[in-house]
């Protein structure tokens, strides 16, 4: 009987495939005649590094002389050998082979027979606890190799009966995971350490689950625990300088509202251009501008266990059409087996506005200086008005920037129990949060509920979850138009300071004017303290999943979500706010729901010891459906019943109620192979069916495929002990997008209503209104991206990088066409971008030990440049000089900013006759470049003055312990960004109409008193007021978001108490900034990548100070 | 294997809703151009949406057809620099450009309305309707496209023409026809509309084009032309039928006389909360805080109004006992406070003089009647009516040597408003009576510039008075270049976003972009 012959090798290959069960037998055969091993005189000498145990046979087999009969399924079990002997005995060689391995032998003949070993069961019990003795619940012990295994109770205790030999698991999530073998005793202690490495992890991903070290794409993840120090009314706000390439923006301090987060700069022209959310594997319904019923504005930060953004497309290509600009999955708590738990977490914090930024306006006395000066200058003839006779009398006046704002406070009570079962765990979490606006009269309350359970069934092999969360939330003028030029904040602003907002009596003042001065009508004060702009958001997030084993590595799991979100609004302007203006009052109501289906098949398995295979299928459709509303109407007869039953007009053609849907199916596949853990690969496919899009174009692929290395598991890298962990990788995609803003039927030619009156009747109009257009497709972005993950210096250091490149083809927009032929636009793919950038980030742990200090830094240089454009080649900035800031271009980057160049003051008659001159041009007027050399300034003159898209976004991370005490710093930036202060046009108004600036002071006013040369002189000159590089200013800045100081109570020795921890903290610390105004993040367009970087006076940024506390009962 | 056989179904069961039927969603709260256009009633509503378009273009139509010339001027407000004032501002004093607001918007509805009847002329002609019907929707829409076309020829010159429908992005961007051939196709749409609108026979009429409003705009062609022979019969036609003067001149106006006998063309309004109200009155009068001592309504005019204000050079031209310029301009009289103008009483224009301590501000009284809501009245405004028909007879009599058959036709108009009948023999002399007579008689309704220019007297006449403007010295605000009238402001520039768009679109002459 021969069984190891080296020619005999492949046939024994196909034997062992094909006649397993023969081998089975034979096996059985041969335990049974229980033969006594005896001692062997044979010796054997074997140098080997980790080696297929067949080849160490083979070798035994030549040396020996002794056939070796092992089952074949058994062969790939034994793990790889190292092993250096020299003539050691047979006996010692083959104990070595098999150490720590339930594998026995036995000699018959010359056969050596290597079967499994007959184990008996043994009792373990044991206790796990952490670092400094607390007993950790929940901790998952495993048999290592079976799927039996226990949790660990409130008292961190445990009992299993495991076959002897066998080697437990200890695994809890940010703890190391620890093995340790059943030998004789009974009962294992365990003291688990926290994970500093993040290799081990696991990182939820596109429909699953990957260990870190196997990532192929560029994926950025943040646990919650980084965050509690951030006491905030949205979790946007939190993730503010955290990641690499994840640009978070607050653009207005507007209570409420979400903050933009854009990945890698993703654009879009026509959508919103932020990420998929994705929670708990349901997608939710996209957001509009920070608000209403989608996106994760409703969210209670408390819920949160992590993110993962997906910023590439080879990991994101599994969300094919929608993953465009990147995805963020959102996890949320749930309670873990064998733990209970209560906690409160809770915060109040004041919100101030800073001194610094404020806008520096005239005060009375220079303000009437100033107009007295203008009637000397400008009316001659004109009579000095008696207000500006005697500026002196003024003083500081009143001040209408200041009386809009109040010091705040914020708050937070959230409560959350967490019951895990051996087969069921479930958790709740209630919360209120509130936000006063540090403007008056403007506040935002969110109510939250959420409520996930798991149940495993059938012996283990199927689980069921649902979660439904609930929310409520109520914002009071928290969406008002605060942040543009003459609306309230801006429009206060330039108030005569002459006049005030309220009477010594408290009551409401007259609206506030001045000779010469343009009457708004409106007492902005007034107006703010007034107006009812009331939202109201009900939304219900739920989903059910159910997950079935049914073979070994097959699974399949089916996730049904709703998100449904209801808004109503309602608006009431009272006739006192707005001189000889009628009360106005709306009611609007929205109402969208949104289910989604996803199924999926998953297969793992292994074959040949070496090739890990994790293969996908699924299906998923997705479908929304919007109903809106709008009452409006006004004159009422009177402001004390602000309903529009009361309202006497309801103009007809301002009332509406209309629907619209989208719908999204799509089938995805995606394999996962790995040889021996260090050569990765993925590949993935997605074919999504959109509803939006012409009918021959309704379908796209969206394929991902990417590839990594890990050096460090080479053999020959062993040599480098520095590097622990060296992984490069490589990925390309192809995703999507299909937004098309708030019109989902944009292909068709819509008709439109047209009315006109025929005898003295209403007669009802009705023809298209826009164009069709059949080849409306998908934007598709290609994104190319290699990467290196490396860990230095015993998990000191661990560093990232990443170079991408995308194009985004195929940019969907409205495409400008004559208004010659009926038709404004037509909606198309229209553009081509090209975006590419490098991204860093490092982690480094500076001290351990009892003071702990950890770092983390990211820093991102995104580039973009527009390829391509449709007639005619550029976008904006070329039909009015005012107010319009931006030009796209083919050529250049996105949204350049496009003026003219300001070269000062006609100083004296001299200059004036050299020009160039302007229409409007006088001596002292404002003096532009004559770009084109043609001796006038015409709309020609204009070109690119600045670039707001920022050279390089930075976000720099400190934490230190000691002890009970913990203090983390967050600073985040953007470093070579231009900005353009757009309120200039109106606060360095010349024309004596609005309060202004104080550096008005040096304008021009003669030749003989010509100022500093760079203001003109109070003259109507709308030329100063156009766009020109003046507005223009250096936006690099640099923020501390948060800093809070952390004290844990020591209460091990009380009954209920886990932990209490208190913590302070200072969000918006500080800002290092040039930029002038009150912050430079502000932007009117937030960070809409074709419109960035432009301030008109918006809703200011607060510094809150906050105190807060944590509570674990057990 | 059961439970596999089971998910084998749940996959196919998705699977097989990756049809077609799941994407294919179509609007539930409109129609669209496919599901549109198949009835009758669906035509009617889609010729309405042509006619919608004449509202948008009478909105700024004052701008150029009355603020560009000797009729009327502007409130001068040094406050307000905002582009809307300034815009009607440079169209006044001849500084416009190419970005200019209300030239462009004026393109812009034109060309919107022109596209409406587009979608109607060519989508009818397959249809199944009762042929009568299809005639009458036929010869509106080529009523409108034509009156659309000629208001955009003598306004540009040489513009685009669209004769179909534009369904795609390629034929969007045409380029500007010769003004010949769009005359051309004016006269042959409104000569279709001719045999097909009917006569109009009861008073008031419905508002539609009949075929009176298709013979004198193909008359106003043809004067345009100086094609004098083919408008006389064209107008003797108009004389047949069943027009009249209204007694009064005040009472063309008047609101119970919309559509009335004199009336042979007006944009409809209506005011209410329909969105079919006429809000022009409240451009034309001063600029106030509180408007109810002129209107009655209370509302703020200081950025809206003060605009189409009539001219000294206008109101001094009206002869003695003319009751036209009673009817045509009122003078709000009140004082300054704090530099606004308060008005206290509307006072009549005739041989005003402003008492000691108050000024008195002209303004526009033909569109001035009562209303209940701010920037919503009910007034027509009027596009043709019988007077001119009267004029225009008098007028190409006149041009073909035939002055004494001219002299009925004026006088009916002048003894209507209260003067003395002319018996001007001398054509050429009779020429400026007749005119005159225009000016007058029409002032405000949009004719006084495009009199100007088809008359060749608009370079002469605009100069002289922007000479006198400059020269009175109240007018300081007025910019050097102003007023420097030449052949290049007998057009409008073709709209910069036009040509920005598409690049191969030429500008007019002398425009600098």
């Amino acid at each position: 009987m021969k069984f190891y012959e080296p020619d005999f090798y492949r046939h024994i290959k196909v034997y062992k495939l094909i006649l397993v069960m023969k081998l089975i037998v034979i096996l059985m055969v041969v335990g049974f005649l229980q033969v006594n091993a005896k001692s062997f005189g044979q010796k054997v000498t074997l140098a080997e590094t980790d080696t297929n145990i067949e080849k160490v046979f083979n070798k035994i087999r030549r040396q020996t002389g002794y056939n070796i009969l092992c089952p074949a399924d058994l062969l790939s079990e034994i793990a790889r050998v190292t092993i250096n002997v020299k003539n050691e005995s047979l006996d010692l060689v083959l104990k070595q082979c098999f150490q720590g391995q339930q594998i026995g032998y036995s000699i018959y003949k010359d056969m050596i027979i290597v079967k499994r070993e007959a184990l008996k069961d043994v009792s373990v019990e044991g206790r796990v606890v952490d670092k400094s003795g607390n007993p950790l619940p929940g901790v998952t012990v495993k048999v290592k190799g079976t799927a039996v295994a226990v949790g660990t109770n409130d008292q961190g205790r445990y009992s299993i009966t495991v076959p002897e030999g066998s080697v437990l698991v200890f695994s809890f999530v940010g703890f190391v995971t620890q093995e340790v073998a059943v030998k004789v005793s009974t009962t294992i202690n365990v003291q688990l350490l926290e994970d500093q490495q993040l290799l081990s992890q696991v990182v939820v991903v596109s429909y699953g689950t990957q260990k870190r070290r196997e990532l192929t794409g560029s994926v950025a993840t943040l646990k919650a625990d980084e965050l509690k120090n951030m006491p905030v009314f949205n979790i946007s706000q939190q993730l503010q300088g955290k990641m690499a390439g994840v640009q978070v923006n607050q653009s207005t301090g507007q209570p409420g509202k979400s903050l933009d987060i854009r990945i890698r700069g993703a654009m879009s022209f026509k959508g919103q251009a932020s990420p998929l959310y994705i929670v708990d594997g349901q997608p939710l319904a996209p957001a509009v501008s920070g608000n209403g019923t989608g996106g994760i504005s409703s969210i209670n930060p408390e819920d949160i266990e992590s993110f993962t953004v997906l910023k590439d497309a080879a990991s994101s290509a599994l969300y094919g059409s929608r993953a465009a600009n990147g995805v963020v999955l959102i996890t949320t708590k749930r309670a873990k087996a064998g733990e209970t738990q209560i906690d409160f977490n809770s915060f109040y914090g004041l919100q101030v506005l800073p001194q610094h930024g404020r806008p520096d306006l005239m005060n009375g006395t220079e303000f009437a200086t100033f107009m007295q000066q203008y009637y000397q200058d400008e009316k001659p003839g004109v009579p000095m008005p008696v207000e500006y006779q005697n500026p002196e009398q003024y003083g500081e006046g009143y001040n209408h920037y200041d009386i809009l704002f109040r010091n705040a406070p914020i708050q937070r009570y959230a409560l959350s129990v967490f019951s895990g079962k051996e087969k069921s765990s479930t958790n709740v979490t209630a919360g209120y949060s509130e936000m006063a606006g540090v403007l008056k009269n403007t506040n935002a309350k969110l109510f939250n509920l959420r409520i996930n359970s798991d149940f495993t069934l059938l012996n283990d092999n199927a689980k069921i979850g649902f979660s439904v969360a609930p929310s409520y939330k109520i914002d009071h003028n928290a969406r008002l138009n605060t942040d543009n030029t003459r609306q309230i904040i801006s429009g206060a602003l330039l108030s005569t300071p002459l006049q005030p907002d309220v009477n010594p009596d408290g009551s409401f003042a007259p609206v506030p004017t001045s000779p010469n001065m343009l009457n708004s009508g409106v007492n902005w004060y007034r107006y703010l303290m007034e107006t009812k702009d009331d939202y109201k958001t009900t939304r219900i997030l739920g989903n059910a999943y159910g997950e079935l084993n049914l073979l070994k590595g097959l699974k399949f799991k089916t996730q049904l979500g709703v998100d449904m979100g209801g808004e109503t609004r309602n608006n009431f302007i009272p006739s006192t706010s707005v001189a000889s203006k009628l009360a106005v009052g709306r009611y609007s109501a929205t109402n969208n729901s949104v289910w989604s289906i996803d199924n999926t098949l998953n297969y793992q398995t292994t074959l040949s010891e070496d090739h890990h295979l994790d293969i996908l299928v699924g299906y998923s459709a997705q479908k929304f459906n919007q109903e809106h509303g709008l009452v409006e109407g006004n004159t009422f007869p009177s402001d004390d019943y602000p309903w529009l039953n009361q309202a006497l007009v309801k103009p007809a053609n301002l009332n509406y109620s209309g629907t619209m849907d989208w719908s999204i199916n799509s089938l995805m596949g995606r394999l996962n192979y790995n040889y021996k853990g260090k050569y990765l690969l993925q590949a993935s496919l997605r074919r999504d069916g959109s509803s939006v899009f012409g009918p021959d174009k309704k379908i796209g692929y969206f394929p991902g495929i990417s590839a990594g290395w890990i050096i460090s598991d080479e053999h020959f890298f062993k040599t480098v002990p520095a590097i622990s962990y060296l992984k490069l990788r490589a990925s390309y995609g192809v995703t999507g997008n299909n937004d098309l803003g708030a019109d989902f039927y944009s292909w068709q030619a819509q008709t439109g209503t047209f009315n006109y009156v025929f005898n003295n009747t209403l007669v009802s109009g009705r023809s298209i209104s826009t164009l069709q257009n059949n080849q409306l497709a998908w934007e598709q972005t290609k994104t190319f991206d290699v990467g290196i993950d490396m860990n230095l210096f015993n998990e000191r250091i661990s560093f990232t990088y990443d170079y991408y490149s995308k194009l985004t083809d195929g940019l969907l927009f409205d495409q400008p066409i004559p208004d010659n032929s009926g038709f404004s636009s037509i909606v198309a793919n229209i553009a081509s971008v090209k975006l590419w950038g490098h991204e860093f980030g490092i982690n480094t742990r500076n001290l351990i030990g009892d003071f702990k200090w950890n770092t983390s830094f990211n820093v991102s240089f995104n580039r973009n440049k527009v390829t391509e454009l449709v007639t005619p080649g550029f976008l904006g900035g070329r039909t009015t000089a005012f107010d319009d800031y931006w030009s796209t271009e083919v050529g250049h980057p996105l949204g350049m900013f496009y003026g003219y160049v300001y070269d000062g003051v006609f100083m004296n008659d001299a200059e004036l006759a050299a020009g160039p001159r302007e229409a409007s041009s006088l001596i002292g007027t404002v003096r532009m470049k004559d770009l084109n050399g043609d001796g006038i300034i015409t709309f020609a003159d204009r070109t690119f003055i600045g670039n707001p898209n920022p050279k390089a976004l930075f976000g720099f991370t400190n934490d230190f312990s000691y002890k009970q005490f913990d203090l983390s710093m967050v600073m985040s930036g953007e470093l070579g960004r231009d900005m353009i202060d757009g309120s200039i046009a109106y606060t360095e108004n010349l024309d004596g109409v609005f309060n202004v600036s104080k550096i008005l002071a040096n304008r021009w006013r003669s030749v003989d008193n010509p100022g500093d040369g760079i203001i003109p002189r109070t003259r109507n000159t709308p030329l100063a007021r156009a766009v020109n590089s003046r507005f223009v200013q250096n936006g690099s800045y640099l923020t501390c978001k948060n800093i809070a100081l952390g004290y844990t109570i020591p209460v091990s020795k009380m009954k209920y108490l886990k932990d209490i921890r208190l913590f302070g903290s200072v969000q918006q610390a500080f800002v290092i900034t040039s930029y002038k105004g009150m912050s430079p993040e502000t932007s009117i367009s937030g960070l809409r990548g074709w419109q960035l970087g432009v301030d008109k006076t918006a809703y200011p940024v607060p510094r809150t100070f906050a105190f807060g506390v944590n509570i674990k009962l057990k | 294997m059961k439970t596999i056989l089971i998910l084998l179904c749940i996959f196919s069961i998705g699977i097989t809703s990756c049809n077609k039927d799941f994407l294919d969603l179509n609007p539930k709260d409109k129609a669209t151009s496919e599901t549109f256009f198949k009835t009758e009633a669906q035509f009617q509503e889609a010729l309405t949406a042509s006619y919608y378009y004449l509202r948008d273009l009478y909105f700024y139509d004052y701008v150029l057809g009355e603020m560009r010339s000797d009729n009327t001027h502007y409130d001068y407000y040094s406050q307000d620099r905002g582009n809307s004032a300034l815009y009607r501002e440079q169209v006044a004093d001849f500084t416009d450009d190419a970005i200019n607001i209300h030239t462009n918007t004026l393109w812009i509805a034109a060309y919107k309305g022109i596209s409406k009847a587009n979608v109607v002329i060519n989508r009818i002609k397959d249809v199944e309707i009762a042929d009568a019907a299809k005639n009458t929707i036929t010869g509106e829409a080529k009523f409108l496209r034509a009156f659309y076309y000629y208001k955009l020829v003598r306004y540009y010159g040489d513009v685009p023409l669209y004769l179909q429908e534009v369904g795609d992005t390629d034929q969007a961007f045409a380029l500007r026809t010769a003004s010949t051939e769009v005359y051309n196709s004016i006269i042959e749409d409104t000569k279709d509309a001719i045999q097909k609108l009917p006569t109009s026979t009861t008073f008031p009429q419905s508002g539609r084009a009949s075929k009176g409003a298709a013979l004198i705009l193909l008359a106003d062609v043809y004067m345009t032309q100086k094609k004098y022979a083919e408008a006389e019969p064209l107008l003797k036609q108009l004389t047949q039928m069943n027009y009249g003067l209204q007694p009064n001149y005040a009472d063309v106006y008047a609101l119970g006389n919309k559509n009335g006998k004199e009336s042979i063309f007006e944009v409809q309004y209506k005011q209410g909360p329909d969105g079919q109200q006429n809000p022009l009155l409240y451009h034309f009068i001063p600029k106030v805080s509180n408007s109810t001592n002129i209107t009655g309504v209370n509302t703020n005019t200081i950025t809206s109004g003060g605009f189409n204000t009539p001219t000294s050079d206008l109101i001094s031209s009206y002869e003695p006992n003319d009751t036209r310029l009673d009817a045509s301009i009122a003078i709000a009289e009140g004082t300054l406070v704090a530099g606004t103008f308060n008005p206290e009483r509307i006072k009549s224009s005739v041989n005003y003089v402003a008492p000691e301590g108050k000024i008195g501000k002209p303004f526009i009284k033909k569109y001035l009647h009562a209303h209940t809501v701010a920037n919503n009245t009910d007034d027509n405004w009027p596009v043709y009516r019988y007077a001119e028909v009267l004029l225009f007879m008098a007028e190409c009599l006149n041009e073909q040597g035939k002055s004494s058959e001219a002299l009925p036709f004026l006088n009916l108009v002048r003894v209507r408003a209260g003067l003395p009948q002319s018996n001007q023999n001398n054509p050429v002399l009779l020429r400026g009576v007749i005119d005159h007579e225009r000016r007058i008689e029409l002032a405000f309704e949009n004719k006084r510039w495009l009199d100007l220019v088809r008359s060749g007297n608009a370079i002469k006449v605009m100069n002289a008075y922007g000479a006198a403007l400059k020269a009175s010295g109240q007018h300081a605000y007025l910019t050097p270049n102003s007023y420097m009238v030449t052949s290049k402001h007998l057009l409008f520039p073709i709209p910069n976003r036009e040509r920005i768009i598409n690049t191969l679109l030429t500008q007019n002459p002398g425009y600098l972009f």
